[in-house]
């Protein structure tokens, strides 16, 4: 019997950029657009398009049923059938006031992150560029097997470009914050954050080659993490795609990491009531003391492997169909103090930002990165170092995390990822 | 898309506003794509993208709308809405449209309406498949992705250019898992073109398979990358991903007003080796990054930005011409109408040198040979990079020894083009996609170069 599913996006975000000082961008977008999907036998067509006329729709349509036979039995085309639970506390996730903020609005959360980063240090002048987008979206989904489900969700972001200049040497450095309700909007932190990593880097040297400890930043230990999002999905794990492949239930990292994903985090930006399929959403522990728990499944692939959607099905827009993606992915804080974990190392390395993650092949888990940060000497952050690599493989790296501190941070990556700083006790550091 | 009544009414609203330039980009892009993987075909789609930008330029301030709709109704608030950021006291300016002469030509889209044939694409998917398959018994998984998308525009604007282009591309991605005995490695390759004079290039699916499958199966072989600085021959075979990274986004005009781009005030400086010519040129026909006009209207051509080493020009749109008082080069870029346009490459490459390959890799003691190169990051204000290698050969007194995996190549723009030594004749292209803001479609090539030192990131000492 043929099965139909129809979602519609429409969302209406506002955005400003602000250059030393100066407004230079405002932009208002208003981005409807829907797409239709139907499924019949296992197969499934789909289309997408911005075009709501009578003959746009029926045009629509026609292209997915068009496309329909090439879709070869597939069980990632499964509509699920179950039935929905009515949702029970809020998810913190729509502030009605963010709808309300104007582009003045805008400017000022910008003049603060500016006049937050100027505090930070001599060298730094204006932030070179900061951005601030706010918005909010309304997602509609029904299809055959269940009824209309609507969520709504409100976003504020900023970013920030700071440029230290010691008169030898430029550093850049970018940060970002984000949060669903205005309350939780830091804007002072993303401008003191960037200038603060800006200016730590003035002066960077190169160092020799030699396998090294390291500590992670939370951000890059977040953007570690992103990249491991692909290891955990079932699609992946059924085609032979992860190196977890046949490893449930078996031991992949030390014993003191902790891997979540939760749909239902109240306040979080990848939060929601139902996944892209209409599933309701969970908390699946993917990685528990080290070792491999869970995939995150949606319908089709938890049946294909006997196990039951984790509610990770996840569209990118209105012109993806639903594939399997994290929610909010964080590894679970552990009880160590930051400043203590960096005062144990004897000859180590911070790890401040990575260049070249999204190069790092998830098929094998070999990675290769660029790589700035600090000297860590006797237990002291001594000298800022940058033109060095950081070469090895995945599981290698996460069998010698040796410790997790308490400060974990969240960053929207490929998905919406949160992380501690963590120490890794044996690296390549190339130089 | 929208008449020309529509256009005339809706510059007319965006006149009385205090911009000294106005411009509409309306946009109608049908996409075809399908997905090959595990042998099965799935995620076939056809999709529509249609809407209008409206832009304002003041000083150095952009205001910008969009909408998903050609409704006049809808058009004409959003133009309302957006002229009251620059709010001003002129009076409504009737506007008349001059189309251009320039290449409203639709026999660009011929080919492709064959190619986007669900048939056919059915077909070409699964014979990169079968090509990758038969050339090895390692190989365990492929994937394959064709995209074909028809990109109509239509842009006009308060300096009286009113012009439309089709843009009509393909391409085809493949992804080849290999294993043996638990070690598992990947290889990749694509193919992408953009129309030009109603013919597109014939893709040869076998040979993009095989390359692909080859890849893998050499990957498997393949030793630890060392770690270390040593001279690095960079094969014309590896496309210009490097000039594209480590060069050019520092010669976008926006990054040289920015003050973040490490070539900012250097015009007519010596930037480069003597050897080194950069050009950008968005009227190569059917390299990926080809158009008739920009996304401003403007023709594209072929710029010389670096020659025999110096500083020659950057790449603009107008808003940066305008600011740095340099000419108009054909390079606006905008993903769709969803974005305001911004100084982007088109079709960049290193010119041919004179110097023979087999020469170039005699003359190494020791040292890597790469040709393949897949992705990279850049910081524009100080030039640093990172580029991934995913094909390389250890050169030991002259001669190409084994394969090596597992390194990514840092080192720092400017300083790679003031130190490449040696530069062959065997220019070579690829397609790729820069991301900017937002994502643009690009041609990248160079001739095999030498580069005396550069950072290799491997494993082993």
């Amino acid at each position: 019997m043929a099965c139909g599913e129809v979602f519609l996006s429409a969302a209406d975000y506002q955005q400003i950029i602000i250059r030393r000082g100066q407004v230079t961008d405002t932009k208002t977008s208003l981005n409807k657009g829907y797409s239709v999907r139907v499924v019949e036998a296992g197969k499934a067509g789909f289309a997408y398009s911005t075009d709501l006329s009578n003959a746009g729709i029926n045009r629509t349509i026609d292209h997915a049923q068009k496309v329909l036979p090439y879709g070869d039995s597939e069980a990632a085309n499964m509509l699920p059938t179950r039935k929905i639970q009515p949702w029970q506390k809020s998810l913190h996730n729509f502030d009605r006031r963010i709808k309300d903020l104007t582009v003045a609005d805008l400017i000022n959360f910008a003049g603060d992150i500016e006049e937050a980063a100027g505090r930070v240090h001599k060298s730094i002048k204006d932030p070179e560029s900061v951005g601030i987008s706010a918005g909010t979206e309304e997602t509609y989904l029904v299809s055959t097997h269940i009824p209309l489900l609507k969520e709504t969700f409100s976003y504020i972001g900023g970013n920030a470009n700071c440029i230290g200049d010691d008169g030898r040497q430029r550093a850049a450095a970018s940060y970002m914050g984000y949060a669903c309700d205005l309350d939780d909007f830091q804007p002072a932190t993303i401008g003191s954050e960037t200038a603060r990593r800006a200016s730590v880097l003035l002066g960077a040297t190169t160092i020799t080659s030699g396998r090294r400890e390291i500590v992670l930043d939370p951000y890059v230990s977040c953007q570690f993490l992103g990249f491991m999002a692909p290891l955990f999905s079932a699609e992946n794990g059924f085609k032979a795609k992860s190196p977890l492949t046949g490893k449930l239930g078996q031991s992949m990292a030390s014993p003191i990491l902790t891997i979540v994903d939760d749909g239902l985090m109240p306040g979080r930006i990848a939060s929601s009531y139902y996944d892209a399929e209409g599933v309701p959403t969970r908390k699946t522990v993917v990685v528990d003391k080290g070792t491999f728990q869970s995939y995150l499944y949606n319908t089709g692939y938890a049946l294909k492997l006997g196990a039951e959607s984790t509610g990770n099905a996840s569209r990118v827009s209105y012109k993806t169909p639903p594939a399997i993606s994290p929610s909010n992915l964080y590894i679970l804080p552990g009880k160590t103090d930051k400043n203590g974990l960096v005062k144990l190392i004897d000859h180590g390395l911070y790890v401040l930002n990575v260049m070249g993650m999204h190069t790092a092949n998830p098929v094998s888990g070999d990675f290769s990165l660029g790589v700035q940060g600090i000297l860590i000497e006797k237990g002291e952050l001594t000298k800022p170092v940058k033109g060095i690599t950081l070469t090895g493989n995945l599981i290698d790296f996460l069998n010698n995390i040796s410790s997790i501190a308490d400060d974990p941070q969240f960053f929207l990556l490929n998905a919406h990822i949160g992380a501690p700083t963590i120490h890794v006790s044996d690296v390549m550091v190339g130089g | 898309m929208i008449d020309d009544s529509t256009a005339c009414e809706l510059l007319g609203i965006l006149s009385a506003s205090d911009a000294r330039f106005f411009e509409i980009f309306a946009e109608h892009s049908v996409r075809t794509e399908g997905l090959l993987d595990s042998q099965k075909i799935g995620n076939m789609c056809i999709g529509l993208d249609a809407g209008v930008g409206l832009r304002l330029i003041k000083g150095q301030r952009t205001a910008y709308a969009y909408i998903n709709s050609f409704d006049r109704h809808l058009l004409r608030n959003c133009a309302k809405q957006l002229a009251d950021a620059f709010k001003g006291k002129k009076p409504y300016r009737d506007f008349n449209l001059n189309y251009s002469s320039a290449d409203i030509d639709r026999s660009n889209t011929k080919a492709l309406h064959r190619e986007n044939d669900v048939d056919n694409i059915s077909n070409v998917l699964h014979s990169l498949d079968r090509a990758a398959r038969s050339s090895s018994g390692l190989i365990k998984q492929v994937t394959a992705r064709y995209a074909g998308v028809e990109q109509q525009i239509f842009i006009a604007n308060s300096d009286g250019v009113a012009v439309e282009d089709v843009r009509t591309r393909s391409r085809h991605d493949i992804n080849v898992i290999a294993q043996i005995s638990g070690n598992t490695q990947t290889g990749y390759e694509s193919a992408a073109a953009t129309v030009d004079r109603g013919h597109l290039r014939q893709t040869n699916l076998s040979n993009l398979a095989r390359t692909a499958a080859r890849r893998a199966v050499d990957m498997l072989s393949a030793k630890p990358a060392p770690a270390g600085k040593m001279m690095v021959v960079l094969s014309g075979k590896a496309g210009g991903t490097m000039i594209h990274e480590a060069c050019g986004h520092g010669l976008e005009a926006d990054f040289i007003h920015r003050g973040v781009s490490c070539f900012a005030d250097r015009l007519n400086q010596q930037v480069a080796s003597p050897l080194i010519t950069v050009v950008d040129d968005g009227s190569l026909a059917h390299r990926y990054g080809f158009m008739n006009v920009d996304d401003e209207g403007t023709k594209t051509r072929k710029n010389v930005l670096i020659a025999g080493g110096i500083l020659k020009t950057f790449m603009t749109d107008r808003l940066h011409a305008s600011l740095l008082d340099i000419p108009l080069t054909g390079n606006a870029r905008r993903e769709s109408y969803r974005n305001k346009p911004v100084p982007r490459m088109t079709n960049t490459y290193i010119g041919p040198g004179h110097s023979k390959l087999a020469d170039i890799i005699t003359s190494v003691e020791q040292g890597l040979l790469v040709v393949k190169i897949e992705g990279g990051q850049v910081n524009p204000v100080n030039g640093d990079f990172v580029f991934k290698i995913t094909e390389g050969y250890l050169l030991k007194k002259g001669r190409i020894q084994e394969a090596v995996r597992g390194a990514i190549l840092s080192g720092n723009g400017p300083e790679v083009l003031r130190t490449i030594d040696m530069v062959a004749n065997d220019l070579s292209f690829m397609p790729g996609l820069c991301g900017k803001e937002d994502e643009v479609p690009v041609g990248h090539g160079q001739p095999t170069i030498r580069i005396p030192d550069l950072l290799v990131g491997g494993q082993s000492s």
